[in-house]
């Protein structure tokens, strides 16, 4: 990946002090590490909550980044602990730990708002490049991404609709993720 | 499911299920525990959400805004309900795809029965073609006839029952009724019984249609074959 030695730049300039670098990675990998949230817990704010969570964290840890991993993959990790960790809480979470850290250089790394021009404008385009991508996988396993995301259905119930064995329908579902997390990939690059 | 990640990775097909809540809870907490010690199938599981939830926002954002159409699908049963018109209810019955071949069916069988009815031979039609067996008798004795000689029976039509005054006939296609002109034979004249000169002025003359003889229908042919035969002299 293209993005990978600045990203490790990035972090090199963080851990020497620079506020700003780290909000760049914050920028970067936002909605990645949110997605991953929203996989791992399946509901919106819970998944804000934890990606919210992932980056203070990272942010509070990122002299303990050694550079033998990726930063993908170190985010990916405290992620996944952060979500185990709203997993294991009760539903009436403690404002108290978001309302904590509102210093200055704790809220450098703070998501820019979600209603401003540009960000309209990438959500449209990145909208318009999901329904083409999902057009343009093949028709078997197109028809069963849509049947699980759109309609909702389980794996068992896909399968007994189109008459396929479990594992067929994992393995559908599984390889159109891909492909389609291959082709969103691959425009990032070709704007940058 | 093919496993792209290391073989080592025995928990990479359960990645799916647990993304979708559809992992039983023990090997939940199973998949959980591996996550945290195995860095390839944390990067997998990333790649596979960041996909998965490009397609849930998608949908959330410009399909779950979208108002459920609302689809209306006439049936007859809801035409006849609401008090429609007979045209209407014909309409709506003739649109079921039975409709066309029942009235055909039903066209059918109505000419058939008309045709049954019309040229069955114990019905009333063909009236051209059938003698009328309804003739009475005649009451009055038939005169006899000029030349007592002749032995052809006479089958000139006589009055015709439309035609009560005496008027010159029409040829006969019988060859013998010709024979019986030659034979100046003068063809008898009788009054008709009433019910035949009732069911005479109710028919129509027909031209040109061929008869197979020229007296009227309501002639009692036997009469006159008995009294020919009275004349016919068989002393030597």
């Amino acid at each position: 990946m293209l993005t990978d030695p600045i990203d490790e730049k990035l972090v090199e300039l963080a851990v020497s002090g620079d506020s700003d670098a780290f909000g760049e990675i914050v920028t970067r990998w936002e909605r990645k590490i949110f997605a991953l949230c929203f996989g791992m817990l399946g509901r919106e704010d819970e998944a804000r909550d934890a990606a919210q969570e992932t980056f203070i964290s990272a942010y509070r840890n990122i002299s303990n980044f050694r550079g033998e991993a990726k930063v993908s993959s170190w985010l990916h990790r405290i992620a996944v602990n952060q979500c185990l960790t709203v997993k294991r809480r009760t539903r009436t979470r403690s404002e108290d730990f978001l309302d904590v850290g509102t210093a200055e250089d704790e809220r450098v790394f703070v998501a820019p708002a979600h209603r401003s021009p540009a960000r309209v404008t990438e959500k449209t385009e990145r909208l318009t490049l999901v329904r083409q991508a999902v057009s343009s996988l093949p028709v078997d396993l197109r028809q069963v991404i849509v049947m699980k995301e759109f309609e909702e259905m389980t794996f068992q119930e896909i399968s007994d609709t189109l008459e396929l064995p479990l594992s067929t329908v994992k393995s559908r579902v599984y390889s159109a993720l891909r492909q389609l997390r291959m082709k969103l990939e691959r425009v990032p690059i070709e704007i940058s | 499911m093919n496993n792209v990640l290391s073989p080592k990775c025995k928990l990479s097909t359960d990645i799916l299920s647990y993304m979708y809540g559809e992992l039983p809870a023990a090997e939940c907490s199973t998949f959980e525990a591996h996550l945290l010690d195995c860095g390839d199938c944390t990067d997998e599981f990333a790649a596979i959400s960041i996909a998965r939830y490009e397609v849930y926002d998608w949908k959330k954002t410009q399909f779950d805004p979208l108002e459920t159409p609302v689809f209306g699908i006439p049936t007859p049963a809801r035409a006849m309900t609401t008090g429609a018109s007979w045209i209407d209810t014909l309409r709506n019955a003739y649109n079921h795809s039975w409709a066309v071949p029942g009235f055909a069916l039903a066209g059918l069988a109505i000419i058939s029965a008309f045709a049954v009815m019309f040229y069955y031979p114990g019905g009333t039609g063909s009236d051209i073609a059938k003698v009328n067996s309804n003739v009475s008798p005649v009451a009055e004795p038939i005169p006899l006839a000029a030349n007592k000689a002749s032995t052809v029976p006479s089958l000139i039509a006589k009055d015709t029952v439309e035609e009560q005054t005496p008027q010159p006939r029409k040829t006969v296609h019988a060859s013998s009724v010709r024979s019986a002109h030659k034979l100046n034979v003068r063809p008898a004249r009788r009054s008709l019984p009433p019910r035949a000169v009732e069911a005479a002025a109710t028919r129509t003359p027909q031209r040109g249609v061929p008869r197979l003889n020229e007296f009227a229908e309501d002639e009692d042919t036997s009469l006159r074959l008995a009294q020919l035969f009275e004349d016919i002299d068989t002393s030597d």
